[in-house]
């Protein structure tokens, strides 16, 4: 047995010498994208000693530079894109992007990350595509599975999905909104209505915390 | 004891049946291919009825379990929860073990194996991780998975009552799971009560220490969601998908990414849309 493994070890290792500076240089630089974002994150947004209006803002811009958010929104509505009018389009999109941006600016008061480990990167079904792995320990010692999906465009990295515990977020979104299509039986325009509705319901929510806070 | 477990499953029984004759079945959608598409992939033919019993777990939830939760939360300290989700967790690596066997799966079982001893005596009793800090990594496996990996699907989604989310393949893993436990053989075949309370106390903490765990995801899924109940369906079968996958991406998702259509032309036209503010 214990031959056997190791010609097994030694045909890879030969191998993956040949077929690995490609493949590392590629894996370096996806795993260096999704590092700098977060270490940007932390310290430009989470830890940043600003007020929560102005994280909301930079995480704002962050995630429009760092996230390709019209092909997102497109994969989320799925088979309804087609039948949307443009402006419904413009609409969604932008609707979409600010429940991503209200979310996530709660998440950072929430939880408190200690640390991110990057391990390594898992290929996809499409070449241009890739995760790259990362488990996000807590101040409460949990540790959670984080899978970041790039795609290259133009030879540089985009977010297009995270996934939380195995969870993608565009799919449980796209799941999310189609039920919502059906249900509300207005079609794109529903959904938007109700997306409004939840944003104008989130920023309340949001102020009353802020004030909340300044009278503590 | 046996009267009231007895008694517990037909007032189960009762709610499913008036909750189910209240609301009956979603009614596929026949006229169009697509959206009869999205309707097996979803996968909920009980959509109504479970909704409805989202809706009363969600009620009981409100008013019992997660004020415990909340409550066990203040009055703890995080060390000690920490000491009693390691004890629940150490508790729980027989069954782990069975199921590693059982999926053939030996370098797991035997890292679960050295994990039970470890934690179990120089954990003192499972309330120290020790086996984790020596670099031996925890891994959740259950009769459900098990079933999966033999190639069991997992059929129709259900919400149970009291317990939620889950569908035919984990209730039986479920079933199979407490029959594998040595700790249920040993509490329900005992004559000293203190044993058999110790099984009650297991099983309550076991649903108060989940809960506190989940206390902040599941405020933040529901907080940001407008569709909860389909939020919780889509995260349970997915979570379910990568424990039985341990992480790798599941066929779920990369079939979706498969069939979207990436090519530029559009979303070049769409890209100034980036960056609009929404005001």
């Amino acid at each position: 047995m214990k031959t056997v493994r190791f010609f097994i070890v030694l045909i890879f290792s030969i191998f993956f010498a040949f077929s690995v500076p490609s493949a590392s240089a590629n894996e370096k630089t996806a795993i260096d994208f999704v590092k700098e974002l977060s270490d940007k994150a932390i310290s430009n947004v989470v830890n940043a000693d600003v007020d929560n209006a102005e994280k909301t803002k930079r995480f704002r811009k962050l995630f429009e530079e760092a996230a390709d958010i019209p092909t997102i929104g497109r994969f989320v509505l799925g088979r309804h894109w087609r039948k949307a009018t443009k402006k419904e389009r413009t609409s969604f999109i932008k609707a979409f992007k600010e429940i991503v941006v209200l979310s996530w600016s709660r998440r950072f008061d929430d939880y408190a990350v200690q640390t991110i480990e990057f391990i390594n990167t898992r290929e996809t079904g499409r070449k241009e595509q890739v995760y790259v792995e990362s488990k996000v320990i807590q101040n409460t010692g949990d540790i959670v599975n984080v899978d970041w999906r790039l795609r290259k465009k133009n030879d540089a990295y985009k977010i297009i999905d995270i996934n939380i515990a195995s969870a993608s977020m565009a799919l449980t979104y796209k799941k999310e909104y189609s039920s919502v299509i059906k249900n509300t039986g207005k079609g794109v325009k529903g959904l938007i209505e109700t997306l409004e509705k939840k944003i104008t319901q989130m920023i309340e929510e949001e102020q009353s915390k802020t004030s909340a806070a300044h009278t503590e | 004891m046996v009267a009231t477990k007895t008694k517990t499953f037909a007032l189960l029984l009762a709610v499913v049946f008036i909750l189910g004759n209240l609301t009956g079945c979603a009614v596929a959608p026949k006229d169009d291919t697509e959206a009869l598409a999205e309707f097996k992939e979803t996968n909920d033919p009980l959509e109504p009825t479970n909704r409805a019993i989202f809706a009363f777990n969600k009620i009981i939830d409100t008013i019992v379990v997660k004020p415990v939760a909340r409550g066990y939360r203040l009055a703890t300290p995080q060390f000690a929860r920490n000491g009693v989700n390691n004890l629940l967790s150490n508790l729980s690596s027989p069954v782990v073990f069975a199921n590693d066997v059982l999926q053939w799966k030996l370098k797991e079982s035997g890292e679960t194996l050295g994990r039970f001893v470890l934690n179990s005596t120089v954990g003192i009793a499972g309330l120290f991780d020790v086996a984790t800090e020596m670099g031996i990594p925890k891994h959740k496996e259950d009769f459900g998975q098990t079933l999966a990996v033999w190639g069991v699907g997992e059929g129709p989604y259900i919400v149970f009552p009291f317990v939620g989310p889950t569908n035919p393949r984990d209730i039986a893993g479920e079933a199979v799971d407490f029959f594998l436990d040595p700790f249920n053989y040993i509490v329900n075949h005992t004559d000293k009560e203190t044993l058999e309370n110790a099984g009650y106390v297991r099983a309550g903490m076991r649903v108060v220490a989940k809960r506190e765990k989940m206390l902040d995801p599941i405020d933040d899924l529901e907080r940001n969601s407008v569709d909860f109940y389909v939020t919780m369906r889509s995260f349970y079968r997915q979570y379910r998908n990568g424990l039985i996958k341990d992480g790798a991406t599941t066929e779920e998702i990369e079939d979706e990414f498969d069939d979207f259509d990436f090519s530029e032309n559009e979303s070049i036209v769409e890209n100034k849309l980036a960056s609009i503010e929404y005001e």
